[in-house]
């Protein structure tokens, strides 16, 4: 066999899965090394591995695809092998712990095995561990995050029983375990009844995948959690959870839907808007991980609307995405890494003192903001497009005002949000005291991933990416092949949109900048979502055990009742015999008791033989009515 | 050939043999034991023979007491030609007096082992001993129903002497009560035998059940009808009579004599009772109600009909109040004589089943019948071991109240043991013979689909469990306070017979008989299969109403 | 179609236990001979069964009957042998039992010796008999054999609740015989009457095999069905007969599978030596309890008549709701034992949920998850009882950082949570994700995925109890490992206020008052002990083992914590080694059980459990599970 299928003997999964055991038992140099390498593993299956199923097994008595190599795959699984080897040299250099890289490492994994999966029931299993180990990643940490992540792990543990019953759902109903073709089976009718055109497996999925994906009211662990860890760990975890969200939901919904689209729309707005109120550097940024996911939801809800090219550019901008957020999250942790400090009020001036890590945070805000020529610009660009209605070139029917409008929204939020962090971060100000700039490691790996938002963006390098990218052809089902070919970013339509972007946030910022310091910290949804859950299980709990507990305690009394009677017949009979009138009362019972109520004593209660022969008599009478 | 003397003998023996050790000890004191030992074992061997007879066989063994001149003769009763009545007095040795001729031959021996070391010794109480065997014996084996009532009065009057041979203030209490309440109800008895033979001008219970069921031709001369059950006199003698044999038989709540007698007589005389008296009572009331009345009567008798309810509810009551009296007592040999109450309402209610209308036509008869016979045998073996224990415990290590027993299991495993496997039989736990009645006491009532009575011999499980759960977590989870709490491996180490000073050695008759009862207690719950195909005939004969089982 | 073939192994695999039993009284004095007789009677149990697993799995099923033994009948009682079967459905749960009671062997020796427990031999004598009878209900081949079985268990199980010969294990003991009785002795006995009555009641035409005049009346698994259906076509019975008798039954068996609401003696059987909780009270005998509500659903009444019965809705709606609310409970209890009998309670649920569904997947997941759930509950006990014998600590509030202590305990312990939870590669996701895709097609009469709404309802029972395992099971996982001796979210969770409360032992020497924060939400459950007459009891449980601690060999730590009540010792948790945290007489069961565990998740289809439970659903349903 040549080398190239040699990528495929076994899935890229594995090979990061024993280099993260190994990892966390050898020396950190050489654990570090280790995973690097099975990182760039990752990043060789992704570019040369040959297309097609490797590793078709049996598993739980269903046939799946356990390796599956198609462009889609390739695309996000280049994003995330290329993102990895960056990050685990930034852990390295940021003197992350063994067992936390370890932890690393086998999120990377599980990550891996997700896109490389050929249907559902192996991407369920890795959806699942991959939950399981970004919580470990987060608890490794301790202190405050223990229980962020406690509550990340029941978030996603909600989110991931979901997407698992709308698989079972989906399979039962005869669907199969195959990709192609979405969640939702042929089969099964929608649910007009409630109103909307979708089936209930497709809504499950929808909501389950929407928890990775940060979609509105779901996202509450999002900026809960990524600030809290070690540096080096929110920058993996700020990678692979939300943007697989994106890649798990195109798989999801290949034809789109709008209610996706709206979501979109109204995640990139909510998104940036809290993103302006925050003060911690690495919560901002989890709010625009969230705004930009939006993005890419909108994208691939926009198919609905005939906007073929939606699905593509989502997949770029969760491509470009993975360089960039990383990238700001690398340059930001490495002022919390050098100043200890999380609050950017209580920063500034760094520039000076850290202008490599001020360049490298410049980079990836151009991008984010999507300034040409950065990555963000082409994808950001063509998102745009697929929403814009006013189409302004060929095969581009579609798209939706409302959308459109929101995004835009976003996009100056986006501007203001980075231009605050910056201001105040690097620029605004004076920091008095001594700080180093980035070490080597940390600035090599941001330098590169830096350098990859600037040359991706770069005409006659997009196509390329893009071309990969078309390979979302596989999973939507109109051929945006003839859109992507007539889309230019650099057209003067998208330039004109990029000045005026800028202009106005560069000229609003200066108004809004004071007004934002004094709202300062807005609680979310989650300020009445956690208390919620919380109260609701404190409540159910109670509920629960009381009514047992009251229960429980009044059968024990009742027993413990019948035993008293049972071992006291003498003092019980007093007791009763008392209350009854004088003439009634037997005449033992005014002679003395036996008070500790102890020994049945034998002359009391049994019945002497006049008594015997007098019920004797009775039962006589009575068998003589009978008989006559 | 010579079977047909058996029975004869059978009574003969013991009654004739009660008079040797008073006769003997006028030169020898402590004679009695032996004497009794052997007599007893003469009897054995003759029971056993004719259960050979009987059950392998198959032979329907008659004696005629006074010979061949008597027998079935035309004779003038009440002015019409009585068609060959019986004359003279009829021992029937049958598949159903068959078993238990052989059970009381064996217990009795058995007991007597037991009184070897244990007492009360004295060449009386042997006398009393032979004599209470011979009257079990005519109980069980007579076929005349006045011949019955006197057998029941030598019972009765055997067993106040042995009761009152404890020599304590409360066994001669316990032996007067027990004789005014029992001569009450066997006078009850007698007055309903008097009811049968104005009916019915015979005292045969073949012949009494011929003529009831109206088979001679002048039956319907004189009654101008097919049978007699209409008559209520007939009826009214079907109540005297239960209401005397259930006082026998201790059924609540006409029960009072029964703990007094059981608890305060000495321990060799309690297992022997226990396990016999109130069993003949029984076995005469089934076998009085089964081939005397027959079906047929309660089915075409409305009144015998309400009669034989009224006495379900009571052997129901019994079985509810006296398994809940019993988990009330504080001392251990009370508590067995209450779960005596308890049991024999279980039986009396499959008796009932087996004639009960609602039964007729259904396998219930049949089973109730197998449910019945194994029961008797079954709880004579369990409480005779029972209180051969209780007994044991007693004089081995003073124990009398059921605190008494706490921690005992360690210092006597082998009885403690016993305990434990007698106490799930009497639950009813399988493989036990214990179960096999249940089950087929539970079956009928099924069958028959008396859903109150179902109910009770079902729940009857958890209230027998309540007092011998009771007694073994004593035993076995529980320590008298001066002993040190369990520790380590040392309880362990103690479990060997015989820890305190005060504490003695198992006499070997004593062992042997808890043994024996264990053992057979769990041996038989495997031979149920065996127990039913001895009773077909005795089946056949119930659901056909025929009064001549075997025949 | 099934061959009978004659065989005495059903009896030895039964007996061998019970021999076990009189060496090892005998050799009371030797306690290593005493504990070579349990591993050797386990192992050669172990081997008799497994040698009837390849016949089985071909279809085959091996009988004995008391008529094999000279001079006796089959008959125990009329109409009804005395017989043993290995067919696949006991074979499933005779293997499991078997196989796990092996390593349980060990494990016994090492807690008994490392409490210095009293009365060691009748425990381990009690503890064979346990699974003599186990077997004998896995064998039975009718209902009156398998209450036979069934009382005895509850007899041979009563001994070791109670072993601690303290008060709370005598109440508790009088309470599981109570139960135990109630369910076997009153609603199985009644039952299997009833049933042997409705039975005689069809006409012998209706039956096969059956010549006129001879009775139709059998208690006969995989005979009754017939009759008993032909007596419901006739309506020769009222139909409420039926239903009650197969509630009598169902709820007879489920008494011991600690079914809601007769669940109450589980959680205090708990007083038990940690091995009875484990192998007992989470495998051996409640899973008798399940299994015989599978027998009651599938060879007794058989699904055709369950179904026209609706019972079948009835009883996975009773499952549904007692699953949800053990649930609940757990997350409010502070012992860990409390809390993973609830766990075990809601778990059997799962099981008889799974088989009242009826449907291919359903049944064959629900059987499934009785090794699954055995698997991964046997470690979570093992853990349990490995931490309280090390470190005298019971209470999850008192593990904060004890994974430095027993790193490879917790670590177990921290994989089997996850599978209870149904997390995949672990035993619990392939027979939750059986059992979901069982409720979905529960479809009564809609087209495939159109599940009707009970389906519905089961499924998402299924969904929400997973979430809250996460919820009551992982903050033992991340107290232990994640959280120190000193800083600590206050255990049970749901008892605090809302945002948690700081908790510390101050065994570092810094810091300790306990303070409330206002901080971050937390959004599980907590727990208290239900009543302080518990926590007392607990005291003087543990207090007990002081006195027997001064002469029990055990290891050097347990002098440290010796003086307190569980909970770090003084200068916190000591860093030890996963080959030194305690003997190897522990560690190796954790190890392979949990190995199990894991294996039952990733491989499931190389172990035999999968095919035995897939044949038996498919046999009895008529159905495919694969979709």
């Amino acid at each position: 066999m040549t080398e190239l299928e040699a990528l495929a003997v076994a899935p890229p999964a594995f090979v990061v899965l024993v280099a993260a055991i190994a990892a966390a038992f050898l020396p950190r140099l050489y654990g570090h090394a280790l995973g690097a390498l099975a990182t760039l593993w990752v990043l060789a299956v992704a570019l040369f591995a040959p297309a097609g199923e490797h590793w078709a097994v049996e598993f739980m008595g269903f046939d799946v695809v356990f390796f599956q190599v198609d462009g889609l795959s390739q695309l996000i699984g280049l994003a995330a092998g290329l993102l990895a080897t960056a990050a685990v040299v930034y852990a390295y250099s940021s003197d992350a712990p063994r067992v936390m890289t370890a932890f690393a490492l086998a999120y990377v994994g599980c990550t891996t095995g997700l896109i490389f999966s050929g249907d559902w029931l192996t991407l369920i299993v890795w959806w699942e561990l991959m939950a399981v180990t970004s919580t470990l990643l987060v608890w490794h940490h301790g202190g405050e995050a223990v229980r962020a992540g406690y509550r990340y792990a029941i978030a996603h543990g909600i989110g991931g029983s979901l997407l698992l019953f709308a698989v079972i759902w989906h399979l039962a109903a005869g669907g199969g375990l195959g990709l192609e073709g979405g969640i939702d089976a042929g089969s099964l009718t929608p649910l007009s009844g409630v109103g909307i055109e979708a089936t209930a497996p497709a809504i499950l999925a929808a909501v389950g995948i929407g928890v990775n994906c940060g979609f509105v009211g779901l996202h509450t662990w999002l900026p809960d959690t990524y600030p809290r860890p070690h540096v080096a760990a929110s920058v993996f975890l700020s990678v692979f959870t939300t943007k697989t969200g994106a890649y798990v939901l195109l798989q999801a919904f290949p034809e789109g839907s709008m209610l996706l689209a709206y979501m979109g729309g109204a995640m990139a707005v909510y998104g940036v808007v809290f993103a302006l109120l925050q003060h911690d550097m690495r919560a901002l940024l989890s709010y625009h991980i969230m705004a930009q996911v939006g993005y890419m939801t909108a994208g691939i809800g926009l198919v609905a609307a005939g906007s073929s090219a939606g699905s593509v550019g989502a997949m770029m901008h969760a491509f470009n995405n993975v360089l960039f957020k990383a990238l700001l999250f690398m340059a930001c942790g490495v002022v919390v890494y050098r100043t200890g400090i999380d609050d950017l009020y209580e920063l500034g001036g760094l520039w000076k003192k850290m202008p490599l890590t001020a360049g490298a945070f410049g980079l990836g805000a151009l991008s984010i903001t999507a300034v040409p020529p950065f990555n963000g610009f082409i994808s950001k660009g063509m998102i745009l497009d697929a929403a814009d209605t006013g189409a302004t070139y060929a095969n581009l029917t579609g798209g939706n005002e409302l959308v459109w409008w929101m995004l835009f929204i976003g996009a100056i939020g986006t501007f203001l949000s980075f231009i605050k962090l910056g201001f105040y971060v690097f620029l605004h100000g004076e920091y008095d005291g001594i700080v180093t700039d980035a070490t080597r490691g940390q600035s090599a790996a941001m330098l590169s991933v830096g350098g990859a938002c600037l040359v991706i963006g770069l005409p006659g390098v997009w196509q390329q990416v893009t071309g990969v990218a078309l390979a979302s052809a596989d999973v939507t089902a109109i051929d945006p092949a003839i859109a992507v070919d007539n889309f230019n970013p650099y057209s003067t339509g998208h330039l004109l949109d990029a000045a005026v972007l800028l202009t106005v946030s560069v000229v609003a910022f200066p108004l809004v900048r004071r007004a934002l310091y004094r709202i300062g910290h807005v609680r979310d949804v989650e300020a009445v979502l956690n208390p919620l859950v919380f109260y609701s299980g404190k409540v159910g709990v109670y509920a629960v055990t009381e009514t047992f507990g009251a229960i429980d305690r009044a059968g024990i009394r009742f027993v413990r009742l019948c035993y008293w009677v049972g071992s006291h017949p003498v003092v019980v009979f007093q007791r009763v015999s008392r209350r009854l009138p004088r003439g009634l009362r037997p005449a033992f019972v005014d002679g003395p008791a036996a008070p500790d109520g102890g020994q049945p004593s034998r002359l009391y209660i049994r019945a002497g033989i006049g008594l015997t022969v007098l019920v004797l008599a009775v039962i006589l009478t009575l068998v003589l009515a009978l008989t006559l | 050939m010579t079977e047909e003397l058996l029975p004869g003998l059978l009574i003969a023996v013991p009654i004739l043999g009660a008079t040797l050790p008073l006769a003997l000890g006028l030169f020898r004191k402590r004679v009695g034991w032996s004497v009794a030992a052997v007599v007893l074992a003469i009897e054995a061997a003759i029971a056993s023979w004719l259960a050979y007879a009987i059950f392998v066989d198959g032979q329907r063994v008659i004696h005629v007491l006074g010979g061949d001149n008597f027998g079935r003769q035309q004779t003038e009763v009440g002015g019409h030609d009585t068609e060959g009545f019986i004359v003279g007095i009829e021992l029937v040795a049958d598949h159903l007096s068959g078993l238990v001729v052989l059970l009381v031959a064996l217990v009795s021996l058995a007991v007597l082992a037991y009184s070897r070391r244990e007492g009360p010794r004295g060449n009386a109480f042997y006398s009393g001993y032979l004599l209470l065997t011979g009257g079990l014996m005519g109980v069980v084996m007579t076929g005349d129903l006045f011949n019955l009532f006197v057998f029941l009065e030598i019972v009765g009057l055997a067993t106040y002497a042995l009761v009152a041979s404890g020599r304590s203030a409360e066994s001669a209490v316990a032996a007067l009560k027990y004789l005014v309440i029992g001569t009450a109800g066997a006078s009850l008895y007698l007055v309903g035998v008097g009811y049968i033979y104005v009916v019915t001008g015979t005292l045969n219970m073949v012949d009494v059940s011929r003529v009831l069921a109206g088979e001679p031709a002048w039956v319907a001369d004189v009654i101008g009808e097919g049978s007699l059950y209409g008559d209520p006199l007939v009826a009214a003698a079907f109540g005297f009579i239960a209401i005397g044999l259930a006082t026998k038989a201790a059924i609540y709540p006409l029960h009072t004599w029964q703990p007094d007698a059981y608890a305060e007589s000495p321990d060799a005389v309690t297992i022997y009772i226990a396990a016999l008296v109130s069993t003949s009572a029984a076995y005469a009331f089934a076998r009085i109600t089964w081939t005397m009345f027959t079906p047929d009567f309660f089915a075409q008798s409305a009144a015998g009909q309400d009669v034989l309810n009224v006495f379900l509810a009571l052997a129901a009551l019994s079985v509810l109040v006296g398994s809940v009296l019993a988990a009330m007592q504080s001392r251990v040999k009370r508590m067995f004589a209450y779960s005596s109450v308890a049991q024999f309402g279980l039986i009396v209610i499959a008796v009932g089943v087996a004639v009960h209308p609602a039964a007729a036509g259904t396998r219930a008869v049949e089973f109730a019948v197998y449910g019945v016979v194994i029961h008797l045998v079954a709880h004579a073996i369990i409480k005779g071991g029972l209180f051969a224990t209780a007994g044991a415990f007693r004089s081995g290590s003073g124990a009398r109240l059921v605190a008494d027993y706490a921690g005992l299991a360690k210092r006597r495993p082998f009885l403690s043991g016993a305990v434990a496997v007698l106490g799930f039989s009497i639950i009813g736990v399988p493989p036990t013979v214990g179960f096999i009645g249940k089950w087929y006491i539970g079956v009928s009532a099924v069958e028959a689909q008396l859903w109150a009575v179902v109910f009770v011999i079902f729940a009857s499980t958890l209230l027998t469990l309540l007092y011998v759960a009771r007694l073994l977590e004593k035993l076995y989870f529980d320590y008298l306070p001066e002993d040190a709490p369990p520790h380590a491996e040392a309880s362990a180490e103690l479990a060997t017979d015989g820890g305190r000073g005060s504490e003695t050695a198992l006499p070997y008759g004593v062992a042997s008989l808890v043994a024996i009862a264990t053992i057979a207690s769990v041996v038989l719950g495997f031979m149920g299969a065996e127990l039913t195909a001895m009773l077909e005939p005795l089946v056949e004969a119930v659901i056909e109403g025929e009064p001549e089982v075997g025949a | 179609m099934t061959e009978v073939v004659a065989d005495w192994r059903p009896l030895a695999a039964v007996l061998v236990s019970a021999l076990a039993i009189a060496l090892i009284v005998a050799s009371h004095r030797r306690r290593n001979v005493r504990e070579l007789w349990s591993v050797l009677a386990a192992v050669a149990k172990f081997a008799i069964v497994l040698s009837m697993l390849p016949g089985v799995l071909d279809g085959r099923e091996y009988r004995w009957s008391m008529g094999m033994v000279p001079g006796l009948t089959d008959e125990f009682v009329f109409g009804v042998d005395l017989a043993l079967r290995a067919d696949q459905l006991g074979m499933l749960f005779a293997v499991l039992a078997s196989f796990l009671w092996i390593f349980t062997a060990f494990y016994c020796a090492g807690y008994m010796r490392g409490l210095s427990e009293p009365n060691q031999t009748r425990f381990f004598a009690a503890f064979a008999a346990s699974l003599s009878t186990a077997l004998g209900i896995a064998f039975a081949e009718n209902l009156l054999v398998m209450f036979l079985f069934y009382e005895l268990l509850s007899i041979v199980t009563y001994p070791l609740v109670a072993h601690d010969e303290t008060d709370e294990a005598r109440v508790a003991g009088r309470k599981y015989l109570a139960y135990t009785f109630f369910g076997g002795g009153f609603l199985v006995l009644g039952g299997t009457v009833i049933i042997y009555w409705l039975t005689g009641l069809a006409d012998p035409a209706d039956v096969e095999g059956v010549e006129a005049g001879e009775s139709t009346a059998t208690v006969q698994f995989g005979e009754i069905a017939e009759p008993l259906w032909a007596v419901f076509e006739a309506g020769a019975a009222a139909e409420l007969l039926f239903v009650v008798t197969f509630g009598m039954l169902a709820l007879g068996f489920g008494t011991k599978a600690a079914i809601m609401p007769l669940h109450s003696w589980l959680p205090d059987a708990m007083v038990a030596p940690t091995p009875v909780s484990g192998l007992l009270h989470a495998v051996a005998v409640v899973k008798s309890g399940a299994f015989g509500v599978s027998r009651v659903v599938l060879d007794v009444f058989e699904p055709e008549l369950t179904a026209a019965l609706d019972m079948h809705v009835a009883l996975a709606a009773l499952a549904a709701f007692s699953f949800l609310m053990a649930s609940f409970i757990a997350l409010r209890k502070d012992n860990l034992k409390r809390r993973l009998a609830y766990s075990t309670a809601s778990q059997l649920s799962y099981i008889i949920m799974g088989v009242a569904l009826l449907v291919p997947a359903g049944v064959a997941g629900g059987l499934l998850h009785i090794p699954a759930h055995a698997f991964m509950k046997l470690t979570l006990f093992f853990c349990a009882g490995a931490i309280h014998v090390e470190t005298h600590t019971d209470d999850i509030s008192k593990m904060a950082g004890i994974g430095k202590r027993m790193p490879l305990t917790m670590s177990a312990f921290a994989v089997a949570a996850a599978g209870m939870a149904g997390i995949p590669l672990i035993a619990g996701f392939v027979s939750k994700f059986y059992m979901l895709v069982g409720s979905i097609q529960m479809t009564g009469d809609a087209a495939i995925g159109e599940p009707t709404a009970a389906g519905f309802v089961f499924a998402s029972a299924l969904i929400i109890s997973g979430i809250m395992n996460v919820a009551y099971f992982w903050p033992v996982v991340y107290t232990a490992f994640f959280e120190s001796e000193d800083a600590h979210d206050a255990k049970p969770l749901v008892e605090f206020p809302y945002g948690g409360e700081k908790a510390s032992y101050g065994v570092l020497g810094r810091g300790g008052e306990a303070h409330a924060d206002g901080g971050e939400p937390v959004t599980d459950g907590g727990s208290t002990d239900d009543s302080a007459g518990q926590e007392e009891r607990e005291d003087s449980h543990t207090g007990e083992h002081h006195d027997d601690h001064e002469h029990g060999d055990h290891h050097e730590d347990g002098h440290h914590d010796h003086h307190h009540h569980g909970g770090a010792p003084p200068g916190g948790w000591v860093r030890t080694s996963p080959r030194e945290e305690s003997t190897w007489l522990m560690l190796l069961p954790i190890t392979v059980i949990v190995t199990g565990a894991v294996l039952l998740g990733i491989v499931p289809g190389d172990l035999a459990f999968l095919d035995l439970v897939v044949e038996i659903a498919e046999a009895a349903t008529g159905g495919e599970v694969a979709v």
